[in-house]
């Protein structure tokens, strides 16, 4: 009954699997794609995010104990120490690490860096230290 | 922070040619077929990729983050303390404790940053492997499934869909094991228990120098924190 | 026209060695020079002739690639490559490094004094620039670092009667900051040359910059005010700077200097062309849209390079100039009508 249109069906089949396989794979590595992306990206990002996240949480330890050791201190650079300290403490406690894609991460990162630096040079201690304790074996 | 931004190689080939590999009787529509499925997979592969990595690295930032504050924020303590017991002209040997405990504090920091970088290598190998692998499976079932169609197409390609959906669930179980793998990498316990004992020794040392109440409270609650995260 | 800027004198002031920049001190006698050398000497004029009063040679490492006076003129700064500035202070004609001021990563590019005097600027290739401020006893602590540039910065230079401060950098741009809150922020950016920007300076009034850059070009830019009538958009409340004037065609290198007289008006550049060219407004010309004409152009002003030119602050049309050949030129500049 079908007997005429069977032989085009198989035509137009055949045609149609050369799309269709094609469809297929690439559904399937699209979303063995997304797998990988996911892993590879979240990887890349635990290590960059870590980096960042150490970095400023330096700062911020840094920053906090000194304001700490000098809160009652009578120095009288004391005043002006403390108060770029707070400044710093305070830039790190609205720093955000929860959207790295901000356009402004980059930023605020800079300007924390800054404001280490000028602390750094308030103390007199030289703002490479940090880096002294970057590898093993190397005293301050 | 893009991933372009913090990521500038692009990472490996992840699909090779296999055709050297096929049998040359196998008849030309099958191998078309068949390199149809790996030219589609292929690109898939690398749009899916594309368009996860963000996602990830966005994601892994935010954990990646999380686990390194501790150990960031207690050499900044020490730091701090070292730079004022040096101004202070204090005993050499609280200085030297003091060095010490920083270094070792320095040397976990890297550790624990190895140990994310290396995460991301194991799980990245592996992935890339699996597909390899269930890729020429795919072909074996391609090739027993086209062996009997002589009178329906339809036929092996819905059981392609099948065996495809059977080699989706295999891959699923791999992924989230392997994510299993990398979350406990991440906060694994022996780790925590060395950052814990710093925390202890800073403590116990901070004590000793008779620092501020908040200060001592800071460092412990540090401490708990880290608790909280085992 | 070649006339009207006429040789004074010229004298070897770092031989061997590259003469970096010169400064007058504030009432005009005596100038400072830094080199190559490391060194840092002070002349005074003898009659006719220059003599050396003073080497400073104790206090760099490295090149030192600029000088600046204090506004009392009993200090003056070096900026050097070995990342250090030094403040010497004068005494008689000795001169005593009292600060190391310490900080930025690399080379220090320039420094520059308030007007007040109670604040100074250094500026570096690690790309920020330094706010200091000075107490009674010579003490300088940092107030802010402003990392704005995104590359070496090579010029600071102070508003003249504003607490205002411009810099300009490697990666094209000047830029204008104030103090906002007990930091210094950028409030503006001029965009518009083409390659570095090397040097900056204000007019009298501080109302008008004049830049001058790698791509051979010197710019005049224009301070306006929010709400102005010409219609010149501003960010909220802070003023705006635009171009107003381009000098090209004049320079076939790179202009490394650039001075505007505040007696006289006239502008002096510095090129790498190893000429030295004075430009005079055109004064019937509209202030929105200025017309600059070269007044005067000595084409081997220097054997090499021209790195510095400086007009003196109260004689009007007395001009200095330095050189890679590591000497200095007294040059007067005299309009002809």
């Amino acid at each position: 009954m079908a007997g005429p249109n069977r032989s085009d069906d198989l035509f137009d089949s055949i045609l149609m699997a050369d799309d269709r396989f094609r469809g297929e794979g690439y559904m399937e590595g699209f979303e063995e794609g997304e797998r990988i992306g996911i892993i590879e990206g979240r990887c890349h990002g635990a290590v960059h995010g870590g980096k960042v996240a150490s970095e400023v949480a330096f700062y911020y330890g840094f920053a906090f104990t000194w304001k700490c050791l000098l809160q009652n201190s009578t120095d009288v650079k004391a005043g002006k120490r403390l108060k770029t300290l707070e400044t710093l403490i305070g830039m790190i406690q609205s720093f955000s690490h929860s959207d790295p894609a901000s356009t402004t991460l980059q930023d605020d990162l800079d300007k924390v860096r800054s404001k280490f630096r000028q602390v750094c040079s308030l103390f007199s201690i030289p703002a490479d230290f940090r880096q002294c304790f970057e590898h093993s074996g190397v005293s301050f | 922070m893009s991933w372009v931004q913090a990521i500038s190689s692009s990472g490996e080939d992840v699909f090779d040619e296999y055709m050297d590999d096929m049998q040359p009787q196998q008849n030309e529509w099958r191998c078309n077929m068949e390199k149809r499925v790996k030219d589609g997979y292929r690109d898939g592969i690398e749009a899916g990729k594309e368009s996860a990595l963000q996602n990830g690295f966005n994601q892994g930032y935010v954990a990646g983050a999380t686990s390194m504050k501790t150990i960031g924020e207690l050499k900044g303590i020490l730091s701090a303390l070292l730079t004022w017991c040096q101004m202070q002209k204090m005993d050499s040997r609280i200085i030297d404790d003091l060095k010490q405990l920083l270094q070792t504090a320095a040397d976990q920091e890297a550790v624990l940053l190895e140990r994310l970088r290396i995460s991301q290598q194991e799980t990245n190998v592996s992935e890339v492997t699996d597909d390899i692998e269930l890729l020429e499976l795919n072909a074996v079932v391609q090739e027993t499934s086209c062996g009997g169609c002589g009178n329906s197409v339809e036929d092996p390609c819905s059981k392609l869909d099948n065996e495809f959906d059977k080699e989706h669930r295999k891959k699923q179980d791999l992924f989230s094991k392997s994510v299993e793998c990398w979350t406990f990498h991440k906060v694994s316990d022996s780790e925590n228990e060395h950052v814990a004992n710093l925390l202890i020794q800073s403590f116990e040392l901070a004590s000793a120098l008779n620092l501020p109440a908040e200060l001592l409270q800071h460092i412990k609650y540090l401490g708990t924190i880290q608790v909280n995260v085992k | 026209m070649k006339d009207s800027l006429k040789l004074l004198t010229r004298f070897s002031a770092h031989p061997d060695s590259r003469c970096w920049f010169v400064a007058w001190n504030p009432n005009g006698t005596l100038l400072a020079s830094c080199g190559g050398d490391r060194a840092v000497r002070v002349w005074g004029r003898e009659g006719d002739s220059w003599v050396c009063k003073s080497v400073l040679s104790e206090g760099h490492q490295r090149t030192v690639r600029k000088v600046a006076w204090s506004p009392c003129g009993n200090y003056l700064a070096s900026a050097s490559f070995d990342a250090t500035t030094c403040i010497w202070k004068k005494q008689q004609d000795t001169f005593e490094c009292v600060t190391t001021l310490e900080g930025h990563e690399n080379e220090v590019k320039c420094v520059s004094w308030a007007p007040s005097g109670n604040l100074l600027a250094t500026c570096s290739r690690d790309k920020s620039v330094w706010v200091w401020e000075v107490d009674e006893e010579d003490e300088y602590e940092c107030v802010s670092v402003v990392n704005s540039h995104t590359q070496d910065v090579k010029h600071v230079i102070w508003h003249p009667n504003q607490e205002l401060l411009a810099s300009c950098s490697y990666d094209n741009t000047v830029k204008i900051y104030k103090e906002d809150d007990d930091d210094w922020i950028c409030l503006d950016t001029l965009e518009g040359h083409e390659s570095t920007v090397w040097s900056v300076d204000f007019d009298k009034s501080g109302q008008r910059l004049a830049s001058c850059s790698d791509d051979k070009t010197v710019k005049i830019w224009r301070e306006y005010l929010p709400g102005n009538e010409q219609g010149v958009v501003c960010k909220g409340s802070d003023p705006c700077w635009k171009s107003i004037c381009t000098l090209s065609g004049f320079h076939t290198r790179t202009i490394y200097d650039i001075s505007w007289c505040h007696l006289t008006n006239v502008i002096a550049t510095a090129c790498g062309d190893d000429a030295i060219r004075v430009f005079e407004e055109d004064a019937a010309s509209d202030p929105h849209q200025p017309i600059f004409r070269l007044m005067a152009h000595v084409p081997k002003a220097h054997s090499q390079d021209v790195n510095c030119a400086a007009w003196n602050p109260k004689e009007g049309g007395l001009l200095a100039s330095c050189s890679d050949d590591g000497e200095i030129g007294i040059w007067l500049y005299e309009p002809q009508n």
